[in-house]
């Protein structure tokens, strides 16, 4: 692929993520006045309310919305080549039913802000290693792996219908809230936290497109071209899990980006992943800093799930792309 | 000296051997093809060779090093592998299917440099699929296709080729083109080429070679004279054969002889 594209387009993803973080800022509940976001980003220092909700509630926010949507971004297209399908996703291996599990256990027993984040991941962690313990009896093909992933989300899915059968109605609701996805600031410490971790990783990932590459002409052929195939898959499969698992602990189920995301990229830049890996980590940063904004002044003064909108616009904008393509651009 | 020597090589995949006790040298520069029938362990034997299946017992020699024992990427500089082709799920460009294959001589965080996209122009020239460097692979034909893998492979710069049916599902006129490409690059770059054919003829005309497995084990190995049988093709395959002289090359040509030819006829 041709560099000075390849420029343009990261140009391009560039300023678009600036953008939505500049309208993120200027978004909320609150109205703050354009002046205010641009005085309060210089003099971080002064006190005053503007100051207040934008260090407090729209910053973490921001961060939020970048981590989890690079993380999901990233890892769809980690997983959708390492299993070599297009419709493999950032949860197809169990990691989200882990995770809701642990979000359902700790609302019932009434575990909020940082247990809960801590119940959730340990959720995540808990999935990963049993599909890791299953496939690994069996060389990790990915047949097996897809299958263990897909089982035991069946399994936490529903050991979670369980706890709702014998949970109050209330603890109910707020924990089919929490599944929903949501971008609301739990607790800034925890944002920074999760960023600290989930952006080092993302970052650590971009060198190893080319292995991406290798992977998914197959295992054979990524071992003839002097891969190590299975340690490969089985880096991936781990750094992706843990980056998934930290984005379900703070922000719940966020569906679809990280389907979505990889299939757009791939259609506007072509398949290489050195380049697909890094503009898929920014467009889902995009993509959900946008859809976050539009959830909260959809229905104003409420706000949505921004899981909700993530789900229905990356639905709609995925038939539109399905009928406008070739049967091999799909994949 | 071998470039490759293979002692007592017995591996398999599940509980039992596919191929057993296997013995082999292939000198420098050889074109060897190898034979048999279905299942008769030739796929095995080749991921063997390729490091993808481990031995079981024996071990494989490359320039007198235990295979085993050289890194993959080392192994990948030196040694190209073809095998069937598997559809890729992403369609990547011709160029960018071909410059994988310069992958094993750079790490990670070293870009492709100036020498890779020498070599990658020099391949496409050589085996003449520029016209399609722009293309989608996946929208390439059968021809075109076993093309391009070629020159993945070429791009490699390797010094053993291996090739697992680079003739299958192509119709005759690609398949003589495809070989005779590969005996071409052969001579012309000094590489050792290892072929699966089931093709007998082809194997005939192209190979000096071959060796004929039958049930993981070589029933015969040698020059096509000794080894192209009609004794050993009928035993080895089951079935009736002819074998005469090829009127061009003086090679054997196998006659196939259907079932119900060898009934006795009807007086009429």
């Amino acid at each position: 692929m041709n560099r000075n594209k390849v420029f343009l387009i990261f140009i391009i993803l560039g300023l678009g993520l600036l953008m939505a973080v500049f309208l993120a800022l200027i978004t909320g509940g609150a109205t703050i006045s354009l002046s205010m976001v641009i005085d309060a980003l210089i003099h971080p220092q002064k006190a005053g309310i503007g100051h207040t909700i934008l260090w407090r509630l729209r910053i973490p926010r921001a961060i939020m919305g970048i981590t989890v949507g690079a993380g999901l971004a990233g890892c769809g297209v980690i997983f959708q080549a390492i299993l070599r399908n297009p419709l493999a996703e950032p949860y197809t291996l169990g990691v989200s039913g882990g995770g809701a599990l642990g979000a359902a256990i700790s609302i019932c027993l009434g575990i909020s802000g940082f247990p809960m984040v801590g119940m959730c991941f340990a959720g995540c962690c808990s999935s990963m290693i049993l599909v890791y313990g299953i496939s690994s009896i069996k060389n990790f093909s990915n047949t097996v792996l897809i299958l263990s992933g897909v089982i035991l989300s069946f399994l936490f899915s529903s050991t979670v219908m369980l706890i709702f059968a014998l949970a109050r109605t209330r603890d109910v609701h707020n924990t089919i809230m929490w599944l929903m996805g949501n971008l609301s600031p739990i607790n800034t410490t925890l944002i920074n936290i999760t960023a600290l971790i989930v952006v080092p990783l993302l970052v650590l990932l971009i060198p190893f497109g080319r292995d991406l590459n290798l992977l998914s002409l197959g295992e054979e052929k990524a071992m003839h071209l002097g891969l190590d195939a299975q340690k490969a898959k089985v880096f991936f499969f781990i750094i992706a899990s843990i980056i998934t698992g930290a984005c379900v602990a703070v922000s719940g189920i966020i569906s679809f980006v990280g389907l979505i995301i990889p299939h757009f990229v791939r259609r506007a830049i072509g398949p290489n992943h050195q380049v697909v890996l890094p503009a898929s980590m920014l467009a889902g940063a995009i993509f959900l800093l946008l859809c976050d904004i539009f959830a909260q002044v959809i229905i104003r003064p409420l706000e949505l799930p921004v899981g909700v909108i993530t789900g229905i616009a990356g639905a709609l904008f995925f038939i539109g792309f399905l009928i406008n393509s070739k049967d091999w651009e799909i994949m | 000296m071998a470039i490759l020597k293979i002692e007592n090589l017995t591996t398999g995949y599940d509980k039992d051997p596919i191929i057993k006790d296997i013995c082999l040298e292939v000198p420098y520069g050889s074109f060897l093809g190898i034979i048999g029938p279905n299942g008769a362990g030739k796929s095995t034997l080749f991921k063997a060779v390729a490091k993808v299946l481990p031995p079981w017992q024996g071990k494989i020699l490359y320039k007198g090093k235990d295979i085993k024992f050289i890194p993959r990427r080392e192994f990948a500089k030196e040694i190209s592998i073809l095998s069937q082709f598997q559809l890729m799920p992403f369609s990547f460009t011709v160029e960018d299917f071909i410059l994988m294959g310069r992958y094993p001589h750079r790490n990670r965080l070293e870009a492709l440099g100036p020498n890779d996209y020498k070599i990658f122009e020099d391949v496409i020239d050589l085996l003449n699929i520029s016209r399609y460097r722009k293309k989608k692979v996946s929208s390439l034909s059968g021809g075109e296709m076993q093309r391009v893998v070629l020159a993945q492979g070429i791009a490699q710069e390797p010094e053993l080729l291996l090739l697992d049916e680079p003739t299958s599902h192509l119709d005759i006129g690609h398949q003589i083109k495809i070989l005779d490409l590969i005996k071409y690059l052969r001579e012309d770059k000094y590489l050792t080429v290892i072929v699966i054919l089931h093709d007998l003829n082809l194997a005939s005309a192209y190979c000096d070679t071959v060796v004929l497995l039958k049930d993981g084990e070589i029933f015969k190995s040698g020059t096509i004279h000794d080894v192209l049988t009609y004794k050993n093709i009928e035993y080895v395959y089951d079935t009736a054969v002819v074998v005469e002289k090829d009127p061009v090359l003086s090679r054997p040509h196998i006659f196939l002889v259907p079932g119900d030819a060898l009934k006795p006829k009807d007086a009429t």
